[in-house]
């Protein structure tokens, strides 16, 4: 018997530690990467002042104390160079658990804590933005682990309601963007309306997009051989499905899955699909390596 | 309306199964939460829900469906008036001619009278709707197997038309009573036998002084004229004696009391022995030979041997023993029973050979196997009187009241259009639920 992998997503999914689960998640995901997916720390020498009390002990210029028998602290300007805003839908669809027991939300939950992790670690500008049919909860991209933990906090008070407008959303948390930057979209998808228009109009105005489509394994292969009543988790509906459902639905969804493949393939937008028993860190080393291997910044 | 088969409405029950489903289904199916039902094709079974008029609509359409199959399969029959008389219009018709010896003998044009009968009967197997023909040798068997088909043909008047040449004894006030009050009959006399006919009658017993005698009948209308002649024939043939010792007498003694009395002679291939009380037994078999059964049974009620035994006595056919007993005595053990052995029929009488009953039973056996032997009935010359024959005709009544006995008659019901109801409820029922289906995939269409 082998101990359960730490990357396994219910298990992280459980953990009330986002900070601890987004470094565990980062630290599989990069692990063996030589590159940094995203633009490293830069920080230019600003000035020394006099050391205080509390002061982290590797800023120290140690060369300076030999030198005249006092403690200086470095003082660096940190220069940002990518602002990223992590864009997560909220919607009630995204409450959706099935048998793996992790919801979609739980599971964008920590892939948005490991991607705002990732970019803060790099000393990027790191956003949030969560919608339903609105924008519900903003946070400013700015760097800084302070900001980070800002950041973490409203994830985790994130909760999955109300119905799914991802064009509007979308369009809001992109003109929030001041500078051109990353934009990383969380969601099932499941609202197309008017979305490709959205995710064309920020390319077009020079954002990276990348899209992570969560799903679970019951969304994709629809197991429900027998009569079953299906409740709509957004707008309350239910629908009789007979045997024959399941063969209509695979082709649909099929359909569905090609399209977001398509669009985004036009529109060079990243996408990673990932489903919710797959380990975390899989699905993010697949989008940081296809990062690092195209040169982005 | 009438019903072939009123028992099939039992499977109206089965109408409650679709409203029962359609009450379970609804809490039987699970709901589990979905992201989306933008993918999921709502189930034809769905249409069994009553969430608005047209589920109430098809499940009407369904139950209507089912109930017009069962009262399909129920045969249902429209009785108007021109279909009742168009069944009283068709007549079945059952021929029966009489093939027994009497029709194959000449009559007085020297013809038989059995070419006449089939002449009557192509006749009378022309002229009706449904007809069948039979030959019996005894019109009373005849006449059950025409009753029997007549019983079995599409609803019509129904008559038996009997063909003989209807001799005296052939037919009696019985065997009329015996004919349905439904059913007609007719009686088709053919032949005319000629004014006399001579027949040969029975050989008689004549043993040692007594010489055997053979019977010559003369027939006439009024009369019978019999004729004793001296037979060039052995007397006693066919019959041997097992007898106790110190009996050898005995043999002689009865042969010669019963000839005197009168007692047909025997025959050399139907051989009977008789054994008496404290003779050496004989290796016995169960009866199976007919001229056997019909002797045996001829001496049942055989006057003479009814007084002899007791009035209690029994025939008993006990299956495991060959023996039949005839009779018994006051404390039931048996006085004479018959049993078989090899080709001979065995009477084992529990008396001694000298005594009367011993006789009685030697001369009743012979007297039953002479008349088992000749149908004397069929030597009758005299025929039954016309205006009698007349009296026992009578016409094939209308169909009247239709009984369930005539529904089940009926060739073809009227299914078909109950059947033609049920499938153009079913296009409904199709029709129904597609769209029932349009106007789901527009409602998703519009909420989407």
């Amino acid at each position: 018997m082998h101990a359960p992998s730490v990357l396994d997503p219910k298990l992280l999914t459980s953990l009330g530690d986002l900070e601890l689960v987004a470094r565990v998640t980062v630290d599989g995901a990069s692990s063996g990467l030589h590159e940094s997916p995203f633009h490293g720390y830069s920080a230019e020498f600003h000035q020394y002042r006099h050391y205080r009390p509390g002061d982290d002990l590797k800023y120290v210029d140690w060369k300076l104390f030999a030198r005249t028998d006092r403690f200086y602290t470095k003082q660096y300007q940190e220069t940002a160079n990518l602002v990223a805003q992590v864009v997560v839908d909220a919607s009630r669809s995204m409450a959706f658990d099935g048998s793996a027991r992790v919801s979609k939300l739980a599971y964008a939950r920590v892939m948005a804590a490991a991607l705002a992790h990732l970019i803060a670690s790099q000393g990027d500008a790191v956003g949030l933005a969560i919608y339903d049919e609105a924008i519900r909860e903003y946070v400013p991209s700015r760097s800084g682990q302070t900001h980070l933990r800002r950041v973490l906090a409203a994830l985790s008070k994130m909760e999955a309601s109300g119905r799914t407008s991802a064009a509007a959303a979308l369009r809001r948390a992109v003109d929030l963007l001041k500078r051109r930057g990353l934009v990383l979209i969380i969601s099932d998808l499941y609202d197309e309306d008017d979305v490709e228009r959205e995710l064309k109009r920020a390319v077009r105005i020079g954002h990276e997009v990348a899209l992570f489509h969560v799903l679970t394994r019951e969304e994709l292969e629809f197991p429900y051989g027998g009569e079953v009543e299906l409740e709509d988790l957004e707008s309350g509906q239910t629908r009789l499905a007979g045997p024959g459902a399941r063969t209509s639905y695979r082709r649909e969804f099929a359909e569905f899955l090609e399209r977001w493949r398509t669009r985004c393939a036009r529109y060079r937008i990243d996408y990673t699909r990932m489903l919710t028993d797959a380990s975390l860190d899989t699905a993010l080393r697949g989008y940081l390596l296809r990062r690092v291997g195209s040169g982005a910044r | 309306m009438a019903w072939q088969n009123p028992e099939a409405f039992w499977a109206l029950a089965l109408v409650a199964v679709p409203i029962a489903i359609h009450f379970l289904r609804k809490h039987r199916s699970a709901r589990v939460p979905f992201p989306s039902l933008r993918f999921v094709q709502r189930s034809h079974a769905a249409a069994v829900r009553m969430r608005n008029l047209s589920d109430w609509l098809l499940l009407a359409v369904r139950v209507a469906t089912l109930g017009l199959a069962i009262s399909a399969l129920a045969g249902p029959i429209v009785l108007t008036p021109s279909r009742l008389d168009a069944w009283d219009r068709r007549m079945a018709r059952a021929v029966v001619v009489d093939t027994s010896e009497s029709m194959r003998m000449a009559g007085e044009g020297g013809e038989p009278a059995a070419q006449a009968a089939d002449e009557a009967a192509d006749k009378e197997l022309g002229g009706a709707t449904f007809t069948r023909h039979f030959q019996a040798t005894d019109l009373g068997d005849g006449m059950a197997r025409a009753i029997a088909w007549l019983k079995t043909t599409p609803p019509s008047r129904r008559e038996v038309v009997l063909i003989s040449d209807f001799h005296r004894g052939a037919f009696d006030d019985g065997a009329a009573a015996r004919v349905r009050p439904d059913v007609g009959l007719r009686l088709v006399a053919v032949g005319r036998p000629g004014e006399k006919r001579r027949i040969a009658g029975a050989e008689l017993l004549g043993v040692d002084d007594e010489s055997s005698r053979a019977e010559t009948i003369e027939l006439t209308a009024d009369a019978t004229v019999v004729t004793l002649h001296a037979s060039a024939h052995p007397a006693a043939r066919g019959l041997r004696f097992v007898l106790p010792p110190n009996s050898a007498d005995a043999a002689g003694a009865i042969l010669r009391s019963i000839a005197r009395a009168g007692a047909p002679a025997g025959s050399a291939e139907e051989p009977i022995v008789f054994r008496f009380a404290d003779a050496p037994p004989v290796s016995v078999t169960a009866i199976a030979s007919p001229w056997m059964v019909r002797t045996v049974f001829g001496m049942i009620d055989d006057p003479a041997l009814q007084a002899e035994s007791d009035a209690s006595q029994s025939r008993s056919l006990d299956r495991t023993d060959p023996w039949i007993v005839l009779a018994n005595d006051r404390d039931r053990k048996p006085m004479l029973r018959a049993a078989a052995a090899g080709g001979e029929l065995i009477f084992d009488v529990a008396a001694r050979p000298e005594t009367l009953f011993a006789a009685s039973v030697v001369r009743a056996a012979l007297v039953a196997h002479a008349a088992a032997r000749r149908d004397e009935d069929e030597q009758e010359i005299a025929p039954i009187d016309r205006q009698r024959l007349l009296a026992w005709n009578r016409p094939s009544p209308p169909l009247g009241n239709v009984s369930p006995d005539v529904l089940r008659r009926v060739e073809s019901s009227d299914a078909r259009w109950l059947w033609a109801v049920v499938v153009i409820l079913l296009a409904c029922e199709q029709w129904l639920r597609a769209r029932t289906t349009r106007t789901d995939v527009e409602a998703q269409r519009v909420a989407a």
